[in-house]
């Protein structure tokens, strides 16, 4: 491996250390109060944002509650009582309300979706932010609704602030790329236990094999151990048997069997043969586990129930920005890491071949 | 009085000991009744600091095998 390489993974992983804690997140609203309102009435929302910077006289302000693609309810007045907490004002019109229920692709409707749009925050939203009841409809019964226009967004590099996740959006960086790596370098173990295979005599294609599996399984298990404390404060439980969490723990223990399955052979060349025709199967086993049968079920996991993962929801362009590094930088550091255990390996088989 | 020679493993093991010792409190605090409000502090930051802490430990546990492995090969050459 060329230093150059060895440079980049640092490079890439500082960075993404770097920029995946300091890169503030977006403005997002963490709780309002009271959560029903009622037609003909006026509603006085109470709401606390994280990471805001509200003023009272900040021209730029606007929100809305929007009932469907097309209407919405505007604001008519705003309070703002500190920083990050204010008080919008909306009167509720009477009669039945078209709030959209159904999305077209089946998910939960974000309706009704409150939009906050200003020069200082950018744009923010919250889903599902009040239950409307119906008020009794008058004798006119004029609803008035404002059309939804959309806000002329501002630039700012910030992660997208998403409720219950928060901060540990940036978990991302540091648990994701665990995963991409431990499959790649599991996959380079198998193409060179399928090298050693096919030229028995080349004895360092079996050592290469099973370092890159050893720095492979340690990444797998960097990333149960970070998915576990990650999923304690999101999912609510270390192990909520969710089933990539089932599918990656059974995939890590068949691979931990391959170790035991070569620390019991005396004979290297037996070791070696069968260690490699264990280790193909293990591979061929990993890719189902981790990659079709989680699809397939419904999962906590993002990418699941038959969708693909990494919507425009779950990986915005500023995360984009930090995470490919990331992933490429931790790919290339399990490499290296591997490199380095290969030459130990090495060196021990040429001392023994000495002494012999 | 007999002077106790200083082994390099000994110092080792010790260094592990420290390691595994004050790092353990890390885990361990996960488990207490103030953990939640404590890992929820400021948008759950804290949780990404023990996920970054998770890998640096397991980096060091990496370095630790690798050591190891090269104390064997010493033997091998000194014998």
């Amino acid at each position: 491996m060329s230093r150059y390489l060895k440079l980049a993974a640092i490079l890439l992983i500082a960075y993404s250390i770097l920029a995946g804690m300091l890169i503030p997140l977006g403005t997002g609203v963490l709780h309002v109060s009271p959560t029903t309102a009622k037609g003909g009435e006026e509603l006085a929302l109470t709401l606390k944002a994280y990471n805001a910077v509200f003023e009272q006289n900040n021209g730029s302000f606007e929100a809305r509650i929007r009932l469907n693609p097309e209407q919405a309810v505007c604001t008519k007045k705003i309070k703002v009582s500190s920083s990050n907490e204010l008080t919008l004002y909306f009167d509720i019109p009477r009669g039945k309300l078209p709030v959209q229920t159904n999305s077209e692709n089946g998910k939960k409707s974000p309706f009704p979706l409150l939009e906050m749009f200003d020069n200082v925050n950018g744009y923010t939203s919250l889903e599902s932010v009040v239950f409307l009841k119906e008020g009794a409809p008058d004798a006119q019964n004029v609803q008035a609704f404002c059309q939804v226009v959309p806000f002329n967004n501002i630039e700012k590099t910030s992660f997208p602030f998403l409720n219950i996740l928060e901060e540990t959006i940036r978990n991302l960086f540091y648990h994701v790329p665990m995963w991409f790596a431990m499959m790649v370098l599991l996959l380079m173990s198998a193409v060179y236990s399928i090298l050693y295979l096919r030229n028995p005599q080349i004895g360092h294609y079996d050592i290469k094999s099973s370092s890159l599996a050893s720095v492979g399984v340690l990444f797998g298990f960097v990333g149960i151990a970070t998915g576990a404390l990650w999923a304690r404060h999101t999912w609510g439980a270390y192990w909520s048997f969710d089933v990539k969490q089932n599918t990656s723990a059974i995939a890590l223990l068949i691979y931990l069997a391959y170790f035991v399955l070569r620390s019991s052979f005396d004979d290297m060349d037996k070791r070696a043969r069968i260690s490699a025709i264990y280790n193909i199967f293990a591979f061929a086993t990993l890719i189902p586990l981790l990659y079709v049968i989680p699809r397939l079920v419904d999962s906590l996991h993002p990418g699941m129930g038959n969708n693909p993962a990494f919507s425009k929801l779950d990986l915005d362009n500023t995360m984009r920005m930090v995470f490919y590094p990331a992933v490429i930088g931790w790919i290339l550091m399990g490499f290296w890491m591997a490199e380095i255990a290969t030459r130990i390996e090495k060196i021990k088989e040429r001392k023994l071949e000495e002494n012999f | 009085m007999e002077k106790i020679p200083f082994l390099w493993s000994q110092m080792m093991k010790r260094i592990y000991y420290i390691l595994i010792f004050t790092l353990l409190p890390l885990f361990t605090f996960a488990q207490n009744t103030g953990a939640d409000d404590y890992f929820g502090n400021i948008g759950k930051i804290y949780v990404v600091v023990g996920v970054l802490m998770i890998l640096f430990v397991s980096m060091i546990g990496f370095l630790i095998y690798l050591e190891r492995k090269i104390t064997r090969i010493e033997k091998l050459f000194d014998e």
